[in-house]
């Protein structure tokens, strides 16, 4: 199993604000050939590409910003979601920080092709330094003439704004990432209207996670067709898979998608588990997704495969526990986070996320009942089928398949298990 | 309309394309459970109950955003989604304080409801913790209370706040186990943009927000509710007394989504406004001046002394030395009663009412150019009006209800709105273009309007051709004026003129609004007809969506003219100079009338002091406060030999009369009030009078009779009967008829469905007619010694001269006096702050108020409200009439300002 850079081959190569670098190690080609080719060959040609999108629900490219570029709305807006805050995910920082470059090709070619006036990225504030190079970067670039008025001497014209998030976990959330743009409060909201029909400012509007974007100039410079021999026929590409957790050596690894299973991504790049125990579970689509159990860790790193063992490749955060942690410790430790970073807006996700710490707070003192373990999946199965956006409808699905995988350790919790049994759960 | 067909719960269902499930459902009863869900708002889908099961689709859909297609088939209900309900409810439970034995909800709280419908266990997620009570954004208002511990924060209150009052008060704040609705930062509800319409209230499905006043007066299921017609402005909203019968108490007032016009929505008067109705200052017996003090009389005293002044004045004098005013607050049956005594039993024709001083110009401009004088088209309309142009009405102020459908037109359907207003108002943060002319100056802004219609051919020239005569003549006086030369008189920017010249008139359809800004001028009747002629001008009479709409001021002004509360018009606007006319009046009240028209309100009191005019009957008016030029007002007001005031309080005017009569407040009588939009609507008791109080109607029946001209009805209804006899116009009006929406006149016949919108395919007076109008200075400007334009306008929280708002604390917390607009440049000239007390003066008078310095008026100008009896503006105004229709220049005046 090799790493295959196409996104990252640039990454670590140029100092990062050197745009002619950049067009040395062959830059811009994608945004030439945009512009020669029109709007609407662009929109044909990521349609043939077969691009999905990177930021976890994995929607069609091609869908979404012709959804868009349908509108007879304007003006029209393009928002690079870079909010990166999936628990376990750290891969657009890479892009961000080693080929920003190409990030903001992705990005006029996309307002390009939807037939956007403003272009957005908005960038987790947490990156400070990232954020501080983009203000940077937008300069450049306006120097450069890549922005404003009559981009690269064409027709095209946008304007581009760098925006930085103030910390909501759920302002990577498309609505909620719009209603922070507005000054208002992230919070997701109802759909449809989609944001390609009512988005920002009420305006048509495509939001992309980053990687999504970097995939752009390279469909654009080498065409669908040669693009689409990466990866596999129903999923062409790569994906840059964020390897974190109990291993030896996290990082972030861009794989050809299908090219190996998961077990050999943790053993390869990861080196193995940190203390070299067995693996108890795996997350292989950042904090929201479904654990797996070690016995599902050999199938093939692509989104079919992975849901077919139970899970989802979501932002391909691929978290890894070893053994000797109680499954109790696992949740309640995504359920602390998600807890604090629930919009509040449903009911069902408000309220279920706060009620089930609670019960894994109180299964962890060996206080629990029975009943709770009911009332766990209770909550979790009406999270996930009444709530809106996609942080309420999979929080509760680590939980769900803790009680599936790791009954023993929830048990372990109950009001009558003896001391000792409960420590035997943990191992030292 | 094109319609679908589904079936819901195996019946099947036909509805409106774009219909939602859960709407389509309710047309066949059945009940989707909803805690989010309003009407007037886009669906929140917050609660996450409404979810049902679509046949071939995957999982659960949310029925409030999921809109009926053809062929659907719907499940509501399956153990499924009954086990999801019930976790959901328990959950809502587990946060919310379960109070349901001492909750003034219990029994009309939804959550309740669909907790046992579902058998909703409300300890399963354990109970909520009863937090110490911790003070809040509501703890310090007057009006409205927060309890965060039963809120659900399905987020109702927020959206609504910023979907139709748009005032963006309310916000969620904190983290998911500790989140509230709250203000920006926490402030007071008083102090944030918060407008008090209560809207927040009337949306929460359950106890959390509440009106302050009614906690603890009653369980909702106790109250009985009564719809009835506001009182507050021209705009008619329908609301319900919420009545506790035990104590006889208004404890709240509420309103229904659906209602015409007003939607369920209400601003801060018709929310909160109805707290007079029980105030300790009600008159409660008639009282009787003597050697200087009010005494407590019996009626049969007060009527017997008053019969016998009038009659004596009249045997002295004549009847033309008597005159009565009647109420634009009043019923219909009050304000026809009221006329058919002055006019039958006493024998003059003085007989006029407020409207002098709002509308008349309206009335007297529309007539010429169209034949009728009211709003020719409907409040529902706004909402889809493509270009609206506001011209001399502060709309959200004014007339609250009515600027939410200009708004929703702007904000979702996109509309153009052009505001023309020498103030920066709150619609201009909607507007495409805002004007700021000059005070006094529209004759040449809209002229100069008109003028770029014509030079560039933007005129609808089959309309004017076809519809109207004599365009010629004021295209004469329209092509005098460029908007070059129009700037140099209005401030106008000429190119601003021209762009609101061709977004008027190259809209699809375009709607005038105009209110007191354009009536209450020496040229208020000029100001009428320039508005008529831009209509007719640009084809935008006569349609949909477009037309000239005066809004009226008070609830029942239109009403009061309509029913001849009107020195020159019978009921219907039938003129007491036509002698047929007369002689049908005559036949109808079987007394001889007289032939002159009567005085109007301002010569009545200019009379009075030439000693013509020597006793005066008041049913419900205030002129001490609301006439111009006060001192003068106030001096007839002494000199006047014999004064009556009939009223619900002692005004300021009534402190000056000779005996005063106490009389039923609009929650206490049966009738009827037209609002601006035409449309008659009931009145209904629903609370008893206070003390000896007697219905108007009633009283002015008795006094009749007492001066010899026997009067008798049994009711209101009766009344109205008489009233659609006389009165071609409400001849098919009658009290069931207007059950439940009203009727909107012309009304000829028992089987005419009243009339959307006037003037389709023909005008009242057959042809539309142009008016030749040239631009006139006010008739006061400003000069040396008074270097500033003063006008004066209304407040949203107050009313009129404020008799019954100021009584209301919630009112006075927002509103707690007067002040006087001051740009900051000008402020900075005379070293006045913000908040300093200033002297206000012009040549007729000097008040002192507080000074409100920014930019919401231009440099040069002032702007006063009237409504405070301790700093009136209407010391200072100008008591210059129109010639024509006789109003007073209440909008100009030269003043000066200084700090004391």
């Amino acid at each position: 199993m090799q790493e295959n850079k196409v996104l990252t081959r640039r990454v670590g190569k140029y100092e990062a604000l050197d745009v002619e670098a950049y067009k040395a190690l062959g830059g811009l080609r994608g945004l030439e050939q945009a512009l020669r080719a029109g709007p609407q060959a662009v929109l044909e040609e990521i349609e043939r590409s077969g691009l999905t999108g990177r930021g976890g629900a994995g929607f069609p490219e091609g869908l979404k910003w012709q959804a868009a570029a349908r509108e007879d709305k304007y003006p029209k807006y393009f928002i690079c979601n870079a909010d990166e805050g999936e628990l376990g995910t750290f891969k657009d920082k890479v892009l961000l920080d080693g080929d920003p470059w190409a990030v903001l090709e992705g990005i006029l070619i996309a307002a390009y092709a939807i037939g956007a006036q403003h272009a957005y990225i908005y960038i987790k504030g947490e990156y400070e330094a990232t954020c501080q190079l983009w203000e940077k970067l937008a300069l450049q670039a306006e120097q450069a003439g890549l922005l404003g008025e009559r981009i690269l001497g064409s027709e095209f014209s946008v304007s581009f704004h760098v925006a930085k998030g103030r910390g909501p976990y759920i302002a990577g959330e498309e609505f909620a990432l719009i209603a922070s743009l507005e000054a208002r409060r992230p919070m997701s909201r109802l759909k449809p209207p989609y944001p390609t029909v009512q988005g920002l400012f009420g305006g048509p509007t495509v939001v992309n996670n980053v990687e999504t974007v970097a995939n752009v100039p390279v469909i654009l410079a080498q065409g669908a067709e040669a693009y689409r021999k990466l990866g596999t026929r129903d999923e062409p590409g790569t994906r840059l898979f964020s390897l974190s957790g109990d291993v030896k050596l996290p990082g972030v690894y861009e794989l050809e998608i299908g090219s190996g299973t998961l077990r050999e991504l943790i053993d390869e790049f990861g080196k193995g588990t940190t203390h070299g125990r067995p693996i108890k579970a795996v997350q292989p689509g950042g904090g929201t997704s479904a654990l797996l159990a070690d016995g599902s860790l050999d199938c093939a790193l692509t989104t079919q495969t992975i849901r077919k063992a139970g899970s989802g490749l979501g932002t391909a955060g691929v978290i890894v526990y070893e053994e000797g942690k109680s499954a109790l410790d696992i949740v309640g430790g995504l359920l602390d986070f998600y807890g604090f970073e629930s919009c509040g807006r449903c009911s069902p996700c408000r309220i279920g996320v706060v009620t089930m710490k609670e019960i894994i707070e109180r299964l962890s003192r060996r206080k629990g009942t029975a009943d709770d373990l009911e009332r766990l999946r209770q909550i979790g199965r009406a999270c996930v089928a009444a709530s809106t956006c996609g942080m309420g409808q999979a929080f509760p699905l680590p939980v769900l398949s803790a009680l599936e995988l790791f009954p023993e350790d929830f048990n372990a919790g109950l009001r009558q298990t003896s001391a000792k049994e409960f420590d035997s759960r943990i191992v030292r | 309309m094109k319609t679908v067909s589904l079936t819901i719960d195996g019946r099947q269902v036909t509805v409106e394309e774009g219909t939602s499930i859960l709407n389509a459902a309710k047309t066949v009863g059945i009940d989707i459970p909803h805690l989010c869900y309003d009407p007037r708002v886009q669906p929140l889908g917050t609660c996450r109950l409404c979810m049902v099961q679509i046949e071939g689709r995957a999982g659960l859909m949310m029925s409030c955003n999921t809109p009926a297609a053809e062929g659907m088939s719907v499940r509501t209900e399956n153990p499924d989604i009954a086990t999801m309900r019930r976790t959901i409810l328990e959950l809502i439970l587990s946060r919310h304080r379960v109070a349901c034995t001492s909750c003034d909800r219990d029994g009309t709280c939804k959550l309740q409801d669909y907790a046992y419908r579902y058998h909703a266990d409300e300890a399963r997620f354990g109970l909520a913790e009863r937090r110490p009570v911790r003070p809040n954004y509501t703890t310090n208002s007057e009006a409205i209370s927060y309890d965060p511990d039963k809120c659900i924060l399905c987020g109702l209150c927020v959206k609504y706040c910023e979907d139709v009052p748009m005032a963006e008060a309310l916000t969620f704040a904190g983290k998911p186990d500790a989140m509230e609705v709250s203000t920006a930062f926490g402030t007071d509800l008083f102090k944030s943009s918060c407008v008090l319409c209560g809207g927040c209230i009337s949306v929460c499905p359950v106890d959390a927000m509440v009106d302050k006043k009614a906690m603890g007066k009653g369980r909702a299921k106790d109250l009985i509710r009564t719809r009835t017609t506001c009182i507050y402005c021209g705009v008619g909203c329908q609301l319900d007394l919420n009545v506790n019968p035990k104590t006889n108490q208004i404890v709240k007032v509420t309103t229904e989504p659906g209602c015409i016009p007003n939607n369920g929505n209400l601003c801060v008067k018709g929310k909160f406004g109805a707290e007079f109705v029980g105030h300790p200052d009600r008159l409660t017996t008639p009282l009787i001046k003597r050697n200087g003090t009010f005494e407590k009389a019996s009626w049969d005293e007060a009527i017997t002394l008053i019969a016998e002044e009038l009659k004596k004045t009249k045997s002295e004098t004549g009847a033309d030395s008597i005159a009565g005013l009647s109420s634009a607050k009043c019923t219909n049956e009050d304000n026809y009663v009221f006329q058919k005594f002055i006019r039958a039993a006493i024998g003059t024709n003085n007989v006029d009412h407020c409207a002098r001083l709002c509308h008349a110009s309206t009335v007297a401009g529309l007539a010429r150019a169209f034949g009728s004088g009211a709003m020719t088209n409907s409040i529902d309309e706004l909402k889809d009006a493509k270009c609206i142009f506001v011209i001399g009405s502060n709309t959200s102020e004014a007339h609250p209800v009515i600027a939410l459908s200009v708004k929703e037109a702007v904000v979702k359907n996109g509309a153009k709105l052009i505001v023309a207003d020498p103030r920066e108002i709150e619609l201009v943060r909607y507007a495409k273009l805002h004007l700021q002319q000059r005070p006094g100056t529209d004759v040449a802004l809209v002229n100069a309007m008109m003028n770029v219609i014509i030079e560039e051919k933007l005129l609808d020239k089959e309309f004017v051709e076809q519809r109207t005569e004599d365009f010629e003549k004021a295209a004469e006086a329209i092509r005098e004026i460029t908007p070059e030369m129009a700037e140099k008189i209005t401030t106008v920017p000429a190119e601003a003129i021209r762009q609101a010249a061709r977004t008027f008139a190259t809209a699809e359809a375009a709607c005038i609004v105009f209110s007191m800004g354009i009536t209450q001028h020496t040229t208020g009747t000029d100001n009428v007809l320039t508005l008529a002629n831009l209509a007719m001008l640009t084809g935008n009479v006569g349609k949909e969506l477009a037309g000239v709409n005066p809004l009226r001021g008070q609830n029942n002004v239109q009403g009061a003219c309509d029913v001849g509360a009107l020195p020159n018009v019978y009921p219907g606007y039938q003129s007491v100079e036509d002698a047929a006319v007369r002689a049908k009046f005559e036949q109808a009240w079987g007394a001889k009338l007289p032939a002159k028209s009567g005085l109007t309100v301002v010569e009545i009191f200019h009379a009075i002091e030439e000693g013509s005019v020597r006793a005066l009957y008041m049913m419900g008016e205030n002129p001490a406060l609301s006439d111009p030029n006060l001192n003068r007002t106030r001096l007839a007001f002494e000199k006047v030999e014999f004064l009556v005031s009939q009223d619900v309080f002692l005004s300021e005017s009534a402190q000056y009369a000779d005996v005063v009569l106490p009389a039923f407040s609009f929650a206490e009588k049966d009738g009827t009030f037209t609002n601006t939009e035409r449309r008659i609507r009931r009145v209904r008791r629903a609370v008893s009078p206070p003390g000896e109080a007697r219905d108007d109607w009633k009283i002015v029946c008795d006094i009749a009779t007492a001066v010899g001209y026997p009067m008798h009805y049994e009711n209101a209804s009766q009344i109205m009967d008489e009233i659609a006899a006389v009165t071609p116009i409400y001849g098919g009006i009658s009290f069931d008829r207007i059950e439940p929406v009203g009727l909107q006149w012309p009304c000829p016949d028992k089987s005419h469905p009243g009339t959307k919108y006037l003037h389709k395919d023909k005008f009242t007076r057959g042809k539309g007619k142009f008016h030749a109008v040239r631009f006139k200075e006010p008739a006061e400007l400003p000069d040396k010694e008074f270097p500033y334009v003063l006008s004066t306008g209304r407040l949203l929280y107050q009313y009129h001269t404020g008799t019954l708002t100021r009584r209301i604390p919630a009112i006075n917390q927002k509103s707690a006096t007067g002040y006087v607009e001051i740009h900051f440049q000008d402020a900075r000239k005379h070293r006045i702050k913000d908040g300093d007390r200033v002297e206000v003066s012009t040549r007729r008078g000097t008040v002192t108020t507080l000074a409100s310095v920014g930019t919401a008026v231009a440099k040069g100008w002032l702007f006063m409200p009237f409504h405070f009896a301790e700093g009136p503006a209407n010391m200072l105004t100008n008591d210059a009439l129109d010639p024509v229709a006789k109003i007073p220049e209440f909008k100009v005046c030269a003043a000066n300002i200084r700090r004391m």
